[in-house]
């Protein structure tokens, strides 16, 4: 042991060593260990009873332990198999064949309130492969299932630490909620799932059809995601692991700010009336033209006689860097297991000071403390750090390469193009703490009734406090007269779950019974002291009593969450299958008559592999199944209400000398009738093995359909009121999903693994107010909020757009040379909304797939997985348009803009966008283009030492591996990325980064 | 069964501990927003109510960009975009539009205006207030009220007319006659000149019975009801002690300058500060929270900014730029920290003073005072150290490059729209020079809603469109007196002339655009006036088109649009 420990120089190892520095050797215990067909098994862990003393298996099957006496008893455990117990007695060579435990060779999944085996699953569970992507450096989790599971969609990300969206199987609602539940551990979780640490992640369920996520009723409807935390195992000796990788990043896309030679020639386009001759069709200079004669500023006008080309996004953006440090310590004795961890993640944005940093602790306890009271914990903490403000993006594009950030005494310029924008170098200057942190507590109690065997009471106590801190100080803000403030939150979360389980087989009968009684509540609370007019700010944001301006703000709120549940899963040996679920949620956040809600569903499935007339050699496994249920969809709180509303901009003086007076007024309608969303559908699945399990996967057909819908209906305005959230219309979602898994070679040096998932869904509105009152005898749309009977959601409604007006075209009306030819779909010579604007296609992306692949030779294992959005005919449309000039000619003449887009100039006449300052009378006008995109999105090398080198330096495992995170992309959509839809525009720009990384795992 | 028994009793412990009245917890009461049932009761509730009015006024009018994009003198006879692009009312085929933005901000604004004033007339008589302050409160809502119909009315034609709170959603909004929304805002501003306070007693900033009597005097004109205009004017003129200031007064009557340069000097506006022709003031309140003018990055009056000239943009002939460390001053000859957006027309500049614009006009030999020096700035001298060639010597005699390129760079401007010498100093860059922060750019003063010439210039107008030309050019000469100016014979008094008046008067005062479009001279006077406009302008915009937005979501019934949209 202590030959280990000195392998290990870090500190923290020496709780390790405490824990194992505690025997005494008295006696040496060697032997074999085997699986049922007398095959070695590695790895197998062999503890002594009630200590933490214990080894693990070699390659060949063998172990040596020292025991403290003969009284020892042998504790002998390993995945799959059962756990055995011998006393040592006088024995000094222990073999021992273990028996592979059926239970646990099905595969559990969490359902929520509980697990389920899968196979005798209803409804439609997908787990992640969190494995495939253990080698990509994934700061977060949500990074690991992009792509990889079918029917979930996870955004693309282009900030350190920033949180990607979760879409499951299409958008089921028009303005309610769109985020799947988040369940961790049991316990709702409504913070960032970046904050976990990935390493302590054990599995990730996901819930897609309505019978499953019925078990969560009211905020069922966007789908569940349940995260599993690791635990140790009873009766496993502690291991240590480590795992860390660093990664270097760089946009995926090569775009920079035009250089001093195309932002000149970017000015004479935009005075090319002049700058240009007329009698050349303006494709010549004319001579008598100088930059003087343009629209710029004195510092450009000086700038453009210089030599001067400074490259303002190049000076504040760098190589992004990636590291993460995971350690930790998991084990078990035969009546405590155990996990704890610590994480530390790093990540350097590409916008200088855009940098996160994340801390996590984890502790799981499990403590079986008589046979009927088991008591636990889950606890974690995470602590994330912001700090630090970026340079305004804004501002650097805004800014001409013709000027520079300081002038010939090095101080900093304030506005270096002579208006007011402000040197963006000035804003990375702020003293700024952004830190949030979050702390969880879930405690939970299992009490088994011993006179009725399977009957157990579970009681969730789940804590979670969460604290945002916002600090900041700068001599620059507020006009260079100084600025400073505190924003402080917190926020609580309580759950109580009471859960009574009733499991019992009689003969071939198996039943399954859960109930539930249970709240959620939350309480929010956030004071912000602002301050500006600083004599000086030596006492950065601490003291803001000093400033001539002080402003106070606050906010509160609060939320309540009630319900019941009922299961029943029955199965007649595991053949016929059967589960049903009946739930009641009340939400303070509905209106007074419409509190609560009902949300039942039923499922049903039919092992046909398991019947004696079935002898398909070749199929082992084959299940039919079909589900129903019905969810909700919850509103923000107080939507129901009106509001009066204290607004800074209702404040006025009266008179000189006067002081505040405070203003008041109605800001939104009320809706004493808003009710719960609620979602009915059903899946019918089919899950499949062939070829000795050589093949597997499932195919799943859903339908599913939302009726009163929340609804923010716009109203005109001239009532005083901008819109109400209401409750209206039909909304259908229907999808094809599959998952498919081969093994198409295995050997003892080969192996080769695929798995293909695809997914498609149709979005559909079938009925909205159910009015026709332009009598037409169709129900009408409701063109105002852009949704359209019989049409996806993401419906595109807007003008026809049939490339630019060139110089000599014979134009309507207010358009320029260089703007959209809007098509004039009635041709009375005008383009007007009502008559000109047609259905150009959909957002929503026709179907998506994803391949990952994990290939395999002796201790070389290669990953990729290759992510693909396609919109089919007419979908995956977004406007991709060139802007970020501010529309005027002096803006876009002082101010730069990025490389990619080829724009509209006599000497361009065939651009592919248009002149982004010109003059038109459709400002709405845009040019859509589709934005399907094919993406290797992750591969990775990894190298496992051999045993032998391993055994050698007495550690359980290492591995090293390479990897590389979005490489390529395939895409004909141009500018920043198609997945996050930033096109060629210079506004936000933030590109999605490429990244290469190394990484080392560690256990012993 | 002993362990039994302490389980159950266990687990009835913990299941009993969330065991709690349903209706209870799930009961929402907001923790930081009031509702409209516990918001409404007393007088102070009702006076927070009436600030909201006077805010929402004050963004419209001015903090917002004078009516967005400063569309109530953009596009008219006084002034158009300098840049001379289609932007900013540059093109009236692109501004002025169903979808525009221009339109659409008036009409939300306004009815925004009109829908909480409604709640408060709406609920005052369920209220706690006495049935004294309810009668005063309810006037001044109602006078609210008014003036939105009145902007509404004149900018777009017959609108909507909402007289009740709406307290569930409504999309089924028809236009009523222009007259029923005139017979409106004759009902509202009546009662308003009942009950309000005179303006020598009310507080300063607040809607008084002068209002009301001014705006009853416009509508009686529209309306065709040319003696009660006359006497509601004689009203305000007479009976109100209001008198137009004609010697120096205010902060900077000890240095060179004028009345009329006194009427715009900071804190010169209010009543309380000696000024006697002021009857409605918007207010601003430097660096105290609520008066909105601060340094520290709060909405401002832009005026300065968007009309100014952009003097920092100017490089002198030997390429250095035409201000001391490039940057704009507090004084006369910079104007403030100008942008040049908003250029006055020659018509202003030059034609109302009988000025030719080819001449060298930097003298003005005028007695009247509006275009003296202190009030018209009309020329620009370089003011770079740096730059030993040029410095103090005139842009006109020594033009730079890119001003005879882009004539936007400077122009003659008025100087009410600055308060030279008197930023405050979070937006000077070096007091000593009196250089300005690229921020400034507000103009640092309470602003005139309504002053008292303009209730002469309604009585003028009464008195023409009755047919007694004598009594009109009297009135007339009342204000050209105190500007000492020549006075105007009554052969000389046309519409077009009280037009001219208005325009030497109330430049970047008056909503010129109301104005106008109220007499049906908008098309008329910009083809004839404003060079960039007179081409795009079309006979319908006479009147604004009502937003689409609005035709689109009123999906309960039709609201028409106005012809030619």
């Amino acid at each position: 042991m202590k030959q280990v420990a000195l392998h290990q120089p870090y500190w923290y190892l020496c709780i390790v060593i405490w824990l194992w520095a505690g025997t005494t050797t008295a006696q040496t215990i060697s032997g074999k260990i085997t699986d049922e067909t007398g095959q070695a098994l590695p790895g197998v862990n062999i503890l002594e009873k009630g200590t933490s003393n214990g080894t693990s298996t070699g390659i060949d099957g063998t172990y040596n332990l020292a025991v403290s006496s003969n009284n020892a008893v042998l504790l002998v455990s390993f995945i799959g198999y059962l756990t055995q117990e011998i006393t040592v007695g006088n024995q000094t060579s222990i073999n021992f064949q273990l028996v592979p435990d059926e239970a646990l060779l099905n595969e559990v999944v969490v359902v929520g309130y509980g697990t389920q085996k899968k196979k005798d699953l209803t409804g439609s569970i997908a787990s992640a492969n969190l494995a495939a992507f253990k080698e990509a450096p994934n700061v977060s989790i949500l990074q690991s299932l992009k792509g990889s599971l079918p029917g979930l969609t996870i955004s693309q990300t282009n900030r350190p630490g920033q949180e990607a969206s979760i879409n499951i199987r299409g958008t089921s609602t028009l303005n309610g909620n769109t985020a799947p539940l988040i369940i961790v551990d049991g316990i709702i979780f409504s913070g960032r799932l970046s904050d976990i640490n990935p390493a302590d992640v054990a599995n990730v369920d996901v819930l897609k059809d309505p019978s499953s996520k019925a078990v969560y009723g009211s905020q069922a409807a966007n789908g569940v995601v349940l995260v599993t935390t690791k635990t140790g195992r009873l009766a496993q000796k502690p291991t240590i692991t480590y795992s860390t990788n660093y990664a270097i990043s760089s946009p995926t896309v090569d775009a920079r700010l035009l250089n001093r030679e195309e932002f000149l020639e970017k000015v004479r386009n935009i005075e090319y009336r002049n700058a240009y001759t007329q009698a050349s069709g303006y494709t010549e200079q004319n001579p008598a033209w100088t930059f003087a004669n343009s629209d710029f500023l004195p510092p450009n006008i000086a700038g453009a006689n210089t030599t001067n080309d400074f490259d303002w996004f190049g000076s504040l953006t760098q190589n992004s860097l990636i590291q993460n440090h995971s350690l930790g310590l998991s084990g078990g004795s035969d009546k405590t297991n155990y996990f704890l961890s610590a994480g530390y993640t790093n990540e350097k944005g590409y916008i200088k000071n855009d940098d996160y940093k994340r801390y996590t602790v984890r502790i799981n306890l499990d403590n079986a403390i008589t046979k009927w009271l088991t008591i636990g914990v889950n606890t974690s903490g995470a602590f994330t750090d912001f700090s630090g403000d970026a340079p305004s993006v804004d501002n650097i594009v805004t800014t001409s390469p013709l000027v520079t950030p300081t002038d010939a005494n090095g101080d900093w310029v304030i506005n270096p193009i002579g208006d007011f924008n402000v040197n963006p170098f000035l804003n990375s200057l702020a003293d700024n703490y952004e830190v949030q942190s979050r702390l969880v507590g879930n405690f939970y109690t299992i009490l088994k009734v011993p006179s009725i065997p399977g009957l157990s009471y579970r009681v969730n106590f789940g804590n979670n406090l969460k604290y945002f801190k916002t600090y900041s100080s700068t001599p620059y803000g507020a006009g260079r007269t100084g600025e400073a403030f505190k924003n402080d939150a917190t926020q609580y979360e309580q759950t109580l779950d009471n859960i009574l389980n009733y499991v019992q087989s009689f003969g071939k009968h198996n039943i399954n019974v859960t109930a539930v009684y249970g709240y959620n509540t939350a309480d929010f609370n956030r004071t912000v002291a602002r301050g500006t007019g600083f004599s000086d700010l030596n006492l950065s944001y601490n003291n803001l009593a000093l400033a001539e301006i002080q402003k106070i703000d606050s906010e509160a709120w609060d939320e309540s969450l009630l319900y019941q549940v009922g299961s029943l899963a029955y199965n007649y040996d595991s053949r016929y299958l059967f589960k049903a679920t009946v739930r009641r949620d009340g939400f303070s956040g509905f209106s007074q008559n419409n509190k609560t809600g009902i949300f039942p569903s039923v499922g049903v499935g039919w092992v046909v592999s398991e019947e004696k007339f079935f002898n398909l050699p070749a199929v082992d496994f084959f299940k039919i199944r079909g589900s129903y249920g019905e969810n909700g969809n919850k509103v923000a709180r107080y939507s129901s209400l009106a509001r009066v509303l204290a607004e800074e901009s209702s404040k006025y003086v009266f008179g000189d000398g006067g002081s505040t007076s405070i203003g008041r007024s109605v800001s939104t309608l009320a809706n004493t009738n808003l009710r719960w969303e609620r979602t009915e559908g059903y899946n019918i699945g089919v899950d499949f093995a062939f070829f000795k399990n050589r093949i597997d996967g499932n195919v799943e057909y859903y339908y599913s359909n939302t009726n009163d819908l929340l609804w923010s209906q716009v109203l005109p305005q001239t009532s005083g009121f901008a819109n109400v959230l209401t409750n209206i219309g039909e909304l259908n979602n229907t999808g094809i999903e599959f998952l498919l898994h081969a093994i198409p070679v295995k050997s003892k040096d080969f192996n080769w693994d695929v798995t293909v998932n695809f997914s498609r869904n149709k979005n559909k509105i079938v009925r909205l107010l159910g009015e026709d009152l332009n009598q037409d005898g169709k129900e009408d749309d409701l063109i105002a909020s852009g949704l359209f009977i019989g049409r996806p959601i993401g419906t595109i409604y807007n003008y026809e757009v049939d490339g630019l007006w060139g110089l000599e075209d014979g134009r309507l009306t207010g358009f320029d040379p260089g703007s959209y030819k809007v098509v004039d779909q009635d041709g009375d010579g005008k383009i007007s909304p009502d008559k000109d604007r047609v259905i150009l296609g959909q957002r929503e992306p026709d179907y998506t797939f994803g391949i990952q692949s994990t290939l395999s030779y002796k201790s070389f294992t290669f990953r990729f997985f290759i992510n693909s959005f396609q919109g089919g005919k007419d979908g995956y449309l977004a406007a991709n348009h060139l802007n970020g000039y501010n529309n005027t000619k002096g803006n876009a003449s002082n101010s730069n803009s990025f490389n990619f887009a080829q724009y509209w100039s006599p000497n361009n006449p065939n651009a592919k966008y248009s002149n982004p300052w010109v003059g038109t009378p459709v400002p709405g006008a845009r040019n859509y283009f589709q934005r399907n995109f094919t993406r290797l999105q992750d591969a990775s090398l990894s190298y496992n030492l051999n045993d032998a080198l391993l055994e050698k330096l007495n550690i359980q495992s290492m591995k090293f591996f390479v990897s590389a995170k979005n490489p390529f992309t395939l895409t004909q959509w141009e500018g920043w990325d198609p997945e996050t839809g930033q096109g060629v525009s210079s506004f936000q720009p933030f590109p999605v980064m490429k990244s290469y990384s190394l990484g080392l795992e560690l256990s012993f | 069964m002993k362990n039994t028994i302490k389980i159950l009793l266990l687990a009835g412990a913990l299941f009993a501990s969330v065991g709690c009245n349903e209706e209870e917890f799930l009961n929402e009461v907001p923790k930081d927003f009031y509702s409209p049932q516990n918001s409404y009761i007393t007088e102070a509730n009702f006076n927070a109510a009436l600030t909201d009015l006077y805010a929402r006024v004050r963004a419209i009018q001015s903090v917002n960009g004078g009516a967005d994009f400063y569309s109530e003198v953009l596009g008219t006879d006084l002034a158009f975009n300098a840049r001379l692009d289609n932007a900013r009312i540059g093109d009236y085929n692109s501004s002025i539009i169903t979808q525009g933005t221009i339109p659409r901000y008036h009409w939300l604004s306004w009815y925004k205006i009109i829908s909480n004033a409604n709640t408060i007339i709406g609920r005052l008589p369920l209220s706690q207030v006495s049935e004294a302050r309810q009668k005063v409160i309810g006037a001044e809502a109602k006078l609210f009220r008014a003036w939105s119909y009145r902007q509404l009315v004149h900018l777009f034609g017959g609108v909507p007319l909402i007289l009740d709170e709406a307290t569930t959603p409504k999309s089924d909004y028809s236009r009523a006659s222009k007259e029923a929304v005139l017979n409106q805002i004759l009902a509202d501003a009546t009662e308003a000149a009942t009950n309000l306070p005179n303006v020598a007693t009310a507080v300063d900033g607040r809607l008084n019975k002068a209002v009301a009597n001014h705006l009853l005097a416009e509508t009686y004109i529209v309306v065709k009801d040319y003696d009660k205009a006359i006497a509601a004017a004689t009203e305000v003129i007479q009976n109100s002690g209001l008198s137009l200031m004609t010697a120096r007064f205010g902060s900077l009557r000890n240095q060179p300058g004028d009345v009329f340069y006194d009427l715009f000097r900071v804190g010169n506006q209010n009543r309380k500060a000696g000024n006697l022709e002021a009857i409605w003031v918007i207010q601003y309140e430097l660096d105290i929270i609520g008066g909105v003018l601060t340094s520290a990055g709060s909405s401002m009056n832009q005026q300065e900014r968007t009309i100014a000239p952009a003097v920092f943009s100017i490089v002198d002939p030997d390429g250095k730029p035409s201000m001391n460390k490039n940057l704009s001053a507090s004084t006369l000859n910079s104007g403030g920290r100008g942008v040049s957006f908003v250029q006055p027309t020659d018509y202003w500049t030059y034609e109302i003073w009988g000025l030719n614009p080819t001449a060298d006009n930097r003298i003005v030999t005028s007695t009247d005072i509006r275009t003296s020096q202190y009030n018209i700035v009309r020329d620009f001298k370089y003011n770079n150290p740096a730059s030993p060639n040029f410095f103090g010597k005139s842009l006109i005699d020594f033009p730079a490059n890119n001003w005879k390129a882009q004539r936007w760079r400077w122009y003659p401007y008025p100087s009410k729209i600055t308060t030279p010498g008197q930023h405050p100093a979070g937006v000077l860059d070096d007091p000593a020079l009196q250089t300005l922060k690229s921020i400034a750019g507000a103009t640092f003063r309470d602003m005139y809603m309504i002053r008292l010439p303009e209730t002469y210039f309604l009585r003028a107008e009464a008195y023409l469109l009755k047919g007694d030309a004598a009594k009109a050019a009297e009135d007339l000469n009342v204000v050209r007196n105190r500007a000492k100016a020549t006075p105007v014979t009554p052969g000389e008094v046309t519409l077009d002339y009280i037009l001219d008046e208005r325009a030497r008067e109330l430049i970047f005062e008056e909503d010129r655009r109301v104005t106008l479009q109220r007499m049906g001279k908008l098309v008329e006077r910009v083809r004839k006036y404003n060079p960039l406009n007179k081409a795009n302008i079309r006979d319908h915009h006479a009147l604004f088109p009502i937003p689409f937005s609005e035709i689109e979501a009123n999906k309960d019934a039709k609201l028409e649009q106005n012809p030619g949209y």
